[in-house]
């Protein structure tokens, strides 16, 4: 959607035609559910914090100042969202050691996963991601799935942009560590 | 820092094996009738959008009262001062003591800063001011929230 015109329908709903907002949510809802989905990964609480997203953004949208893309706010908003929906729960995730993650070297683990069928790659990429913390999956699904940019995602986390490009980094080399560990189980069984 | 500078350059995070992954990852999608939902809950939702008009009038009267207690604080320090009280109806001399007081403003400055030192009434002023500008930022923050404090 065209940035005027989606200026024009936040207009329309601001001046009383909260029907209008119907576009937005249909423009938005399966970006926001993809990237809430790879979070709590779960479709029925998936759905429930998409609409708690598209809710708390149209209460707000007299306070958007559209110093940012519409789309990166309502990001903000879905990431917030999440987040504090997530901080509620405990999952275990494994921690790797800082001096393994800078000095492991990705090139073997692509030549290993090249090796194995597509559908068996996304597994072992969707468990890799699976096994991250709640924040490092949503850094690096918004980089690599959304294709958000380091200034957006700086904008929707509210991390400082180096701070969004150290970690990104990290992540990655994190998810190669976690996709080895899950071709090495692979091999054995 | 050095680590900052490192990752400067973007191109440094591109990983098009990563991105390729990604990319064939499935687009998920809502329920058939989601856009329908969220619009049933806004249509009985208890926080309505602030109109524009709503708010003008809001910051209207903000504004005229933070106006209206500017002009007391002025006019109470217009009392005070004496080297205030100038002839407006103007000829060159009056326009030469004008010109020599606004000289000694900057010191008249300090040496108003040295009196509120000394004088309850100057330090009720200022405390007025700065309760003017918080309840200016009071009202402005009940505005963004969508909660009025006036109407």
């Amino acid at each position: 959607m065209k940035m005027n015109n989606e200026l024009n329908i936040i207009l329309q709903v601001l001046d009383g035609n909260p029907g209008s907002f119907a576009k937005l949510v249909d423009t938005y809802k399966n970006l926001v559910f993809s990237l809430v989905l790879k979070i709590v990964r779960n479709r029925e609480e998936a759905e429930e914090i998409t609409q708690d997203t598209f809710i708390k953004a149209y209460n707000a949208l007299g306070s958007f100042k559209h110093e940012s893309k519409f789309s990166t706010w309502l990001f903000r908003i879905a990431y917030n969202t999440a987040i504090s929906r997530t901080r509620k729960r405990t999952i275990t995730t494994s921690t790797i050691d800082e001096y393994v993650i800078e000095n492991f070297s990705i090139d073997s683990v692509q030549e290993n996963l090249v090796s194995i069928s597509e559908d068996e790659r996304l597994k072992i990429l969707n468990l890799a991601i699976a096994n991250l913390p709640d924040d490092e999956q949503l850094l690096i699904n918004l980089f690599y799935f959304n294709q958000q940019g380091i200034d957006e995602i700086s904008v929707i986390t509210g991390l400082s942009a180096s701070n969004v490009k150290v970690r990104l980094h990290r992540i990655r080399k994190k998810m190669y560590i976690g996709m080895q560990n899950q071709l090495n189980k692979l091999q054995i069984s | 820092m050095k680590e900052m500078e490192k990752f400067n350059n973007n191109e440094l995070l591109r990983d098009p094996f990563l991105e390729k992954m990604f990319h064939k990852m499935p687009f998920e999608s809502t329920s058939g009738n989601f856009t329908k939902q969220v619009m049933d809950q806004l249509g009985t939702n208890i926080e309505p959008i602030i109109e524009p008009e709503k708010y003008r009038r809001q910051m209207l009267w903000a504004y005229s009262s933070i106006g209206i207690g500017m002009l007391v604080i002025a006019l109470m320090l217009f009392a005070l001062w004496p080297f205030f009280e100038f002839n407006l109806s103007l000829s060159s001399t009056q326009i030469l003591n004008f010109i020599n007081t606004s000289l000694t403003v900057l010191r008249s400055i300090t040496d108003f800063l040295s009196y509120l030192k000394g004088s309850t009434v100057q330090i009720s002023i200022f405390f007025s001011l700065m309760l003017l500008f918080l309840v200016e930022r009071l009202l402005r923050k009940g505005v963004s929230n969508n909660n009025s404090y006036l109407l």
